[in-house]
């Protein structure tokens, strides 16, 4: 018709419609609420590495983790998993191993437990769950090792969706539940994950911090619904939260030295900082002042930084100090913390891991507790595939320069049917320290353990076999665990030390030593908790390359620094506060 | 302003609009010459539409009026000046020749349709949506009459009666992504993915559609999807801007750097210059560390669209990247300015600020940035809690949806929506007085919150107290105009009161507002059958009867009404 193409030419610019559309258009304006991008790789160096291989079938370790659902996980709490821990329970300077696990929602089903394995000192490991007294079976989450009653025997405590448990080691190889008589029972229901035994005060005594994840009831849970967007994942009901969730509240307990604990959560400020959803709790002395801090990365929300004031009180300067959110400002999937002297400056830097399409975070500690994250130029960004869990700082082949590990796995079986980019099960992911500020990832010349897959959450380094390298035991949900054996290049040397504490904690939680090797300075803390909800072999063990001699010092909570001077390598070093390093207690194998 | 007719030398018929020479002339073919030069509106007309098709509106405007003079009881003439008049935005002069041309012929649809514009431009929304009513009903497959009825309910966030309309609107791309879009709008994502989705399917090339669709899908995180919903487009319209440009900005997105990097690079060569080439390439640059490379086409970007948000912002974070403060605080600094409302922009700026020894500065930027954090996690816990107080509540638990409200009015006390959703789980407790007060927070909360008046004016009917009711139904319409149901009422209010002219007024803007509104077409038809005006009553509730064939109330309206017949209720 004459004259209709000046209407159907018009543009109703006006309606909400155009401007709706518009809006979707420019959404890359929200690249901060995105992934990070994935960093272009580097070729590999190729050179070679230490090998590892699963040795957890004859070791020994065949019990499955039973962890919520498999083909589906309904309810946050069952995607959670579990910790573990190596430690030396029975004293025999064989680390042992714990690990933590769950149920199904329906109800437990047989052989679900958390599982204690005594070393056989041969390779292989008993299961003395029962014979211990730790045969249970609840949605455990959080385990960390220490001495609260400085009795020479390592305690055990647990977080869980439910009552925390402490279990006194007894010494005899048996463990009793004291939650009640300690003054550690909750009144109300709460989401335990992370935990660690330290000194804040350093009066001597361990104290307990605690994270609490969301505040979460499966009496009444939120039911997933596609319509609630903390509920779905790229178009798939999933289970709810953490997003939307209210954030746990965290809580600090003061040893009172008899065998109690004072929940002194309100008076030290602890508890002013809710609305993080906290994971793993890691303790230390992060500006070198003598007292310990507490970090724990948190899922979801800024992770926490809180410093000791030294009066009892604790305050919160994770964003001042660069570790509560990514370089970009970007809230992250905080889960697990690896922890170590990645500067070789005497501070403490911190590995923490988080959800696919996001980098591994690296914030390098400048030994002020003030951090850079250094993700990006550590070239660690180029892996962005997985939800990373456990980690660690560590020197697996020995060369003197720590390295960084950590395990994936999926929260979200049911999305991979439909995405098999978003596998469920990962590889391990371990990245060889260049000495230069970078790092290269290792994906086939570590062995063929770290290409297995698996749903993997919490993940403890440590010497299994003492022959001298770095091994590690790893949580699978609804699998058996995973032991690599580490067999690091025979040329590179090493050296442990075992700290046992007098007038500080019997557990040495915090003591630090700075070893001198070949023009490279490295420190470590005895830490009660790192890796995910997990607890590393408690002897410090520092790869040393070529070098056959060492100078080293402890500087214990207590205060007191004592040099150990020139010592000899490829030996464990047993040191007892006050009496200095005692004879060689073990060499290489 | 006077009109000349010249004639050229050549074989060329000329319009001038003043006779001077500073115009160009309005040159044509001689046939069409000859034909005007016959004095017949249609000559005119076919001049007008030559030189409109060739976008020389002056002249067609020139040659529509001297149709109009030629032949002024022609409708076809008029509407081709309205038209004219319109398309040169001289809206008061078109207005007018299109009524002329409706008082010779009111079936002329698209003098309906352009008097709605006209109508709707000038803010006047109810007589546009009258005017394209009428067009519908001339013909009811019209398309424009549909997409701008549907729009402009969009536009008053009656999503409800836009789905309604479209529901069974012909197969047409604009009218598909309308219904897409008022999905959307009215938070039913499932349903405008799906439906969008099943429309793609049957219309592979309808590429509008099919970038509504992406974008609802990227707006709810659903990249995987939205990457597999364009790829074929893009492979398939290789020179289409749009489309390459949607894909290009969800790769990017999607933190996919393997795929973005190359398509971004092949997209730039393809735009050359392009604010968009330049913008997401330098992004991607940034973020895989080339941040020299980076700041060049950012800059280049900042230099087409200089008050662009997320250029600036990148520019400065590339900046501070580069150990250059000064610089990075300025173009950060920018970037607030244009929007602030991210916390992004004030966690950069804090760093900049701190690195340059301005402490103060930077905690207040790190005091702006941790409360942004905040507010989005209690937004996170609201949607959260909103989403389990809607499940109870379709499930007939409106005690636990009534728990779920308040906890999140104790997160968001000042939150009018929740208020008033908190009252609607309270009417299912039957708990009329709480739903009274949670109304009465609502509306303090929010004072032009029309649907929260509307139902205080309904408690006060039930509570019997019709001058507060009057007061809140007048209120809600103040608040709302167009608002069907609070006009409705406020219609059966002055009815019971006798006010029948007055309460029939009202009638008539509810379902001017919402055609397909049930209870206002039937308390038209009452009302009208009150005044004695059966043929219009008995209209009204066939109307009523059409949208919902069993009610009751209509038909025995209907059967009560002399003149018609008895209806069989089905």
């Amino acid at each position: 018709m004459r004259g209709q193409g000046l209407l159907t030419r018009r543009s109703f610019v006006a309606g909400a419609a155009a401007a709706w559309f518009s809006r979707g258009l420019a959404q890359t304006s929200g690249m901060a609420g995105g992934a990070t991008k994935a960093q272009t790789r580097r070729p590999a160096t190729g050179r070679p590495y230490a090998s590892f291989t699963d040795v957890s079938a004859q070791a020994g370790l065949n019990a499955v983790m039973v962890y919520g659902g498999v083909e589906r996980i309904k309810f946050i709490v069952e995607s959670m998993g579990g910790g573990c821990a190596f430690l030396d329970y029975d004293n025999d300077g064989w680390i042992d191993i714990f690990i933590l696990g769950g149920r199904r929602l329906e109800g437990a089903p047989p052989g679900a437990s958390n599982r204690l394995y005594r070393n056989n000192r041969d390779g292989t490991f008993t299961d003395v769950t029962l014979r211990a007294g730790l045969q249970g079976a609840g949605w455990a989450c959080g385990v960390c090792v220490g001495d609260y009653d400085n009795d020479g025997f390592e305690d055990i405590f647990c977080t869980y969706y439910g009552q925390n448990r402490l279990y006194r080691n007894k010494g005899d190889g048996t463990f009793t539940d004291v939650t009640k008589e300690c003054g550690l029972l909750d009144p109300v229901m709460r989401f335990g994950t992370g935990c660690s035994f330290f000194d804040y005060n350093r009066d001597g005594h361990l104290d307990l911090f605690v994270a609490n994840y969301v505040e979460f009831d499966l009496r009444h849970p939120p039911v997933p619904t596609i319509a609630n967007p903390t509920c779905s994942y790229e178009g798939m009901e999933v289970y709810c939260g953490p997003r939307g969730l209210k954030a746990g509240r965290h809580s600090l307990y003061r040893n009172n030295g008899d065998g109690t604990f004072t929940d002194v959560s309100e008076s030290s400020g602890i508890a002013k900082h809710q609305g993080s959803y906290g994971m793993t709790a890691v303790t230390a002395d992060f500006d070198n002042d003598g007292w310990p801090d507490i970090f724990l990365a948190c899922d979801s929300t800024p992770s926490l930084l809180l410093m000791n004031n030294h009066d009892g009180t604790f305050r919160e300067e994770g964003f001042d100090r660069g570790v509560a959110v990514s370089e970009e400002g970007v809230e992250q999937a905080g889960m697990g913390v690896g922890v170590g002297d990645i500067g070789l400056n005497g501070g403490t830097s911190l590995l923490v891991t988080h959800f696919q399409k996001d980098a591994s975070g690296l914030f390098l500690n400048h030994g002020d507790g003030q951090f850079t994250d250094v993700t990006f130029n550590s070239r660690l960004a180029v892996e962005t595939r997985f939800v990373g869990w456990g980690a660690a700082i560590a020197d697996f082949d020995n060369d003197g320069l720590p390295d960084l590990f950590w395990v994936n796995g999926n929260v979200y079986p049911e999305v991979e049917r439909k995405y098999p980019q978003f596998p469920f099960k990962g590889p391990r992911i371990l990245f060889r320290n260049l000495g230069d500020g970078t790092f290269e990832e290792l994906t086939t010349e570590a062995g063929p353990a770290l290409a297995q897959k698996h749903a993997s959450r919490g993940l403890a380094i440590g010497d299994f076999d003492n022959d001298g390298d770095l091994d590690i035991l790893i949580m699978n949900v609804n699998e058996a665990p995973s032991l690599l054996r580490n067999d690091a290049p025979a040329k590179n040397h090493w050296i442990k030390f075992k700290l046992t504490g007098t007038k500080s904690n019997r557990s040495a939680i915090g003591a630090r030593v700075t070893v001198r090797y070949g023009g490279r300075v490295q420190m470590q803390e005895l830490l009660s908790q790192a890796s995910y909800l997990s607890s590393n072999d408690p002897r410090l063990h520092f790869g040393l390359g070529a070098v056959t001699e060492i100078e080293a010092d402890v500087a214990w909570p207590s205060g007191r620094v004592e040099k150990l001077g020139r010592l000899a390598v490829d030996r464990v070093l047993t040191v007892k506060e006050g009496d200095g390093p005692a004879k060689p207690a073990s060499g290489r194998n | 302003m006077r009109l000349c007719r010249t004639f050229a030398a050549g074989a060329v018929f000329v319009l001038s609009l003043t006779c001077s020479a500073q115009k160009p002339p309005c040159e044509a073919p001689a046939a069409l010459r000859a034909q005007a030069r016959s004095g017949s509106a249609d000559g005119y007309g076919a001049l007008g539409e030559w030189y409109h098709a060739r976008g020389n509106d002056r002249c067609a405007l020139l040659a529509y009026r001297e149709a109009v003079r030629a032949a002024p009881a022609s409708a076809p003439a008029h509407i081709w000046l309205g038209l004219a008049l319109l398309s040169s935005g001289q809206g008061g002069e078109a207005a007018s020749e299109l009524r002329r041309a409706l008082a010779l012929d009111g079936s002329r649809k698209e003098a309906h349709l352009a008097l709605g514009v006209i109508e709707h431009d000038r803010g006047n929304t109810a007589e546009a949506l009258a005017q394209w009513e009428v067009a519908l009903v001339l013909d009811p497959g019209s398309v424009q009459a549909l997409d701008w009825i549907a729009k402009t309910r969009i536009e008053a966030r009656q999503f409800a009666a836009a789905i309604d309309l479209l529901r069974t609107a012909p197969e047409a791309e604009d009218l598909q992504v309308d219904r897409v879009v008022a999905y959307s709008m009215a938070s039913f994502f499932e349903e405008a993915v799906n439906f969008g989705t099943k429309e793609v399917a049957l219309h592979p090339d309808w590429l509008r559609l099919r970038m509504a669709v992406a974008t609802i899908l990227v707006q709810r995180n659903r990249y995987q999807e939205a990457v597999a919903l364009l790829e074929p487009a893009v492979q398939a319209n290789q020179d289409n801007y749009d489309i390459q440009l949607l894909y290009l900005r969800v790769l990017v997105l999607n933190g996919d750097l393997e795929a973005a990097k190359p398509f971004a690079a092949e997209f730039t060569k393809k735009h050359p210059n392009t604010f968009d080439g330049l913008y997401l390439r330098g992004l991607l640059e940034r973020k895989d560390g080339d941040l020299e490379q980076a700041l060049k086409d950012l800059s280049a970007a900042a230099e087409l669209e200089p008050a662009h948000y997320d250029v600036r912002y990148n520019l400065g974070v590339t900046l501070a990247k580069l150990q250059r403060p000064a610089e990075a605080k300025s173009q950060l600094q920018r970037a607030e300015k244009i929007d602030g409302s991210s916390p992004d922009v004030h966690f950069q700026l804090a760093r900049v600020l701190r690195a340059s020894g301005e402490a103060v500065a930077a905690k207040q930027q790190m005091d702006l940035y941790e409360e942004k954090l905040r507010s989005r996690a209690v937004h996170d816990q609201v949607v959260s809690l909103a989403a389990q107080a809607a499940q109870r509540l379709a499930a007939g638990d409106a005690a636990a949806a009534a728990e779920a409200e308040k906890e999140i009015l104790k997160l968001s006390p000042d939150d009018a929506v929740h208020c008033y959703d908190l009252a609607l789980a309270l009417d299912q407790l039957g708990d009329l007085a709480a739903e009274r007060a949670a109304l009465e927070r609502a509306v303090a909360a929010q004072p032009d919150f029309a649907v929260a008046y509307n139902q205080l004016g309904y408690l006060a009917i039930r509570a019997g107290d019709d001058t507060a009711a009057e007061r809140f139904f007048r209120r809600a319409i103040a608040s709302a105009p167009q608002y069907a149901e609070a006009e409705s009422n406020l219609g059966s209010l002055l009815a019971k009161q006798g006010k029948d002219v007055e309460a029939e007024g009202h009638f008539r803007t509810a379902v001017a507002a919402n055609p397909r509104y049930t209870d206002a077409w039937i308390n038209l038809a009452a009302s009208l059958a009150s005044r004695s005006e059966f043929a219009e009553a008995r209209s009204a509730a066939e109307r009523a009867l059409k949208i919902e064939p069993a009610n009751a109330d209509a038909a025995t309206l209907l059967a009560m009404l002399p003149g018609g017949n008895p209806v069989q209720r089905p």
